[in-house]
């Protein structure tokens, strides 16, 4: 706004005279959630043009419904991890093979001048390295991630990250010994954030370490807590779901795998998917809510801070919850199926009926490529789809 | 419990597309759970109604009913009818929500809470004589969300609360503040009837949405960002606004000023010379231009030394 408004019109606006009657907060409330349409809402907003009362207390309720800044701001941080870490673990990571290659050298010519300090010197190398390497090889299993290819794989990252003697430093796969400490203090950093490394995204780490990539970060990635939620879901303009832990949930193709905790953990989980523009998914955000299944099946929902148990009176144990836009469908066992198309306001269950009788088996996946087009697939295979969201289901 | 009578309801006769409505809805707005059954449903809905528009026609009301949010309303009537699981699923779902909302608004810690008890209450129905309870849930008729509507009533009760405590001062405080040397308001001159008359021609050609927008900023000194919120637009959108809308005022009072017989100078004098700081800034500029040139400037072309 460049222009002041003439004075006489402020006067004028000043001198408006006030209507009697004040609109109910029933009005008011429809109002702010745009809900009025034609004569009402003219009224209304005229009331208002009036009325600095019922304006004040429109815009504060309307300020008070923000979503809250922390979320927004920590799904972006979580995106925005791999670009701004990757650099710096690739030179801690280079430097880190180059002082071991020096190391070895040293000792090698060492061993090669003085055969008698040899073994001293390959202890005092092998010794600070052996420790953490067999703290990272006994990482829970529970952390392995199902859609990462490269996590996928313990027998070669086992092998060389398992303890060996500093001698057997020869090739570049046993160069991963050294930079496992390396690893440590990013799977550390990665902890206190509650963000899982990203080795293995970044083709250049590799190449410049000469490390197998993925191979650290899966071992460097434990889970935190076993109390941790299972699942989480960021709701987005895009279907983003989750699944649960149990070995039963399918990875689908829009949901993935559960990562130890944190938005980022399930966004970075799935290494087959493609990761939503930052932009996009933080701008997407600012209308989301968060939604994740605990570790004991229960569907919880956050809008701004602490978690609310939703549907806390059904017995059916949560595997898998989908957020399409403002709509929530959850799934779980014996077929439960809830879907909420005012972002968990209200629900409704779903029954998906066979001719033999209800759908029993569990839902491991849902996957909604808009609104409309889903499908629901059990533990035991069977797809259901849908073309009118949800109102009709059919057996595939 | 499932045919109590519906506390504050009016006794209203359902019309057609009431019945229609609630024989159509009544699964689906999850009543049952609640036990509360079809008729209390249909009074609910009758009474909303009457409230709304008496005397609407069968389509208007069908539309409205459809607008309505009928599983919050339903949860909102249970709630105040004193269903225990209603109470369950309510607190559930906007405890926490309630107090956030509270801070939100209050911004301390101390007085958001109180703000929330006291609505808690409110919502409880608890009575001053402890005789009948009277839950202000009754008065949600699902026109937005329930949870907008709490949103609502706490900012009422903030602003009531804020406005009857606001002349509350210590005497302490007025001294340190100079009231008692405060000079009286000046009286503005009145202008000429011509600007009046002008201005209240143009503001009366602005619609309702465009004149609040105006209160909202030049009044309330609400944000751009604040306002484009309310209106579910993005804040550029409502700084174009703003500044079509005041070009406009100041296009057509100019050109009533000068149509009633003002000169166009008289008529930009008329909008923006009442205060005097605008003066002071004409003296200073006016000043600037007649200033000389400096004594070591020298022109292109002039002869050095």
């Amino acid at each position: 706004m460049n222009q002041s408004l003439p004075k006489p019109t402020l006067k004028a606006l000043e001198r408006q005279p006030l209507p009697a009657d004040h609109p109910s907060a029933n009005v008011l409330t429809a109002f702010t959630e745009n809900a009025l349409v034609g004569d009402e809402y003219r009224r209304t907003a005229d009331h208002l043009s009036r009325c600095g009362k019922c304006r004040e207390i429109v815009f504060l309720a309307s300020s008070a419904a923000d979503k809250p800044f922390q979320i927004e701001e920590q799904i972006a941080a979580a995106y925005a991890v791999p670009r701004r870490r990757m650099p710096r673990l690739v030179w801690g990571m280079s430097i880190a093979a180059a002082v071991l290659v020096a190391a070895s050298a040293l000792v090698w010519w060492r061993n090669e001048s003085a055969p008698p300090r040899m073994q001293m010197a390959s202890r005092t190398v092998s010794t600070p390295t052996a420790q953490p390497i067999e703290r990272l090889g006994e990482a829970p299993p529970a952390i392995e991630s199902k859609s990462s290819t490269e996590l996928k794989s313990p027998t070669p990252t086992q092998s060389s990250i398992g303890p060996k003697p500093a001698t057997a430093l020869e090739t570049t796969a046993e160069l991963a010994t050294p930079p496992a400490s390396v690893a440590t203090s990013q799977a550390k950093t990665a902890r206190a954030k509650n963000v899982s490394p990203q080795g293995a995204k970044t083709p250049g780490m590799g190449a410049s370490a000469g490390i197998r990539a993925g191979a650290i970060p899966a071992k460097a990635a434990p889970t935190p807590a076993t109390t941790e939620p299972a699942t989480i879901a960021i709701s987005a303009d895009a279907n983003i779901s989750t699944a649960s832990t149990t070995p039963a949930a399918t990875p689908h193709a829009n949901s993935f795998a559960p990562a130890p905790s944190g938005p980022l953990a399930a966004a970075s989980g799935a290494a087959d998917q493609p990761l939503l523009n930052p932009q996009v998914a933080v701008r997407s955000l600012r209308a989301a809510h968060l939604w994740r299944i605990t570790a004991d099946g229960h569907l919880e929902h956050s809008m701004a801070q602490g978690w609310t148990r939703v549907l806390a009176d059904q017995t059916a144990t949560f595997r898998v919850v989908s957020v399409v836009g403002n709509q929530v469908w959850v799934g779980g066992s014996s077929g439960a199926l809830f879907h909420s198309r005012n972002d968990g306001q209200n629900w409704a269950q779903v029954a998906l009926t066979t001719p033999n009788g209800p759908e029993t088996a569990s839902i491991v996946s849902i996957q909604f490529d808009d609104a409309q087009h889903g499908t629901v697939t059990t533990d035991t295979g069977t797809r259901w789809g849908t073309i009118d969201g949800g109102a009709t289901w059919s057996r595939q | 419990m499932a045919s109590a009578p519906l506390a504050g309801s009016l006794e209203t006769q359902p019309s057609v597309a009431v019945r229609e409505f609630a024989a159509q809805h009544y699964e689906a707005s999850g009543a049952q759970q609640f036990d509360m059954d079809r008729a209390v449903l249909i009074e609910v809905l009758a009474e909303i109604v009457q409230q709304r528009n008496p005397a609407s026609d069968k389509v208007s009301e069908q539309s409205f009913l459809a607008s309505l949010r009928l599983e919050e309303l339903v949860l909102a009537r249970a709630c105040a009818l004193g269903n225990e699981r209603a109470w369950e699923v309510f607190l559930t779902r906007f405890r926490a929500t309630l107090y956030e909302t509270a801070y939100k608004i209050a911004k301390i810690e101390s007085e958001a809470r109180s703000l929330a008890d006291s609505l808690y209450a409110e919502l409880y129905g608890i009575d001053s004589k402890g005789q009948q309870r009277t839950s202000k849930l009754l008065y949600y008729h699902g026109r937005g969300s329930l949870q907008g509507w709490l949103r609502t009533v706490i900012a009422q009760k903030y602003v009531n609360h804020y406005r009857s405590t606001k002349s509350e001062t210590s005497l302490d405080a007025a001294v340190e503040d100079g009231a008692q040397f405060a000079a009286c308001e000046p009286e503005v001159a009145v202008t000429d009837p011509r600007v009046d008359a002008a201005v209240d021609a143009d503001l009366a050609e602005l619609d309702e949405e465009e004149r609040l927008v105006m209160a909202a900023y030049f009044l309330d000194h609400r944000t751009l960002a604040e306002i484009a919120k309310l209106q579910r637009v993005h804040e550029s959108t409502i700084s174009r606004k703003l500044e079509r809308i005041v070009t406009g005022l100041r296009k057509g009072i100019r050109q009533r000023l000068m149509k009633s017989g003002m000169s166009s100078r008289q008529a930009e004098e008329v909008m923006d010379s009442v205060d005097v700081r605008d003066l002071q800034v004409k003296v200073s500029e006016t000043l600037r231009q007649g200033m000389q040139k400096s004594t070591f400037y020298k022109e292109k072309g002039e002869p050095q030394g």
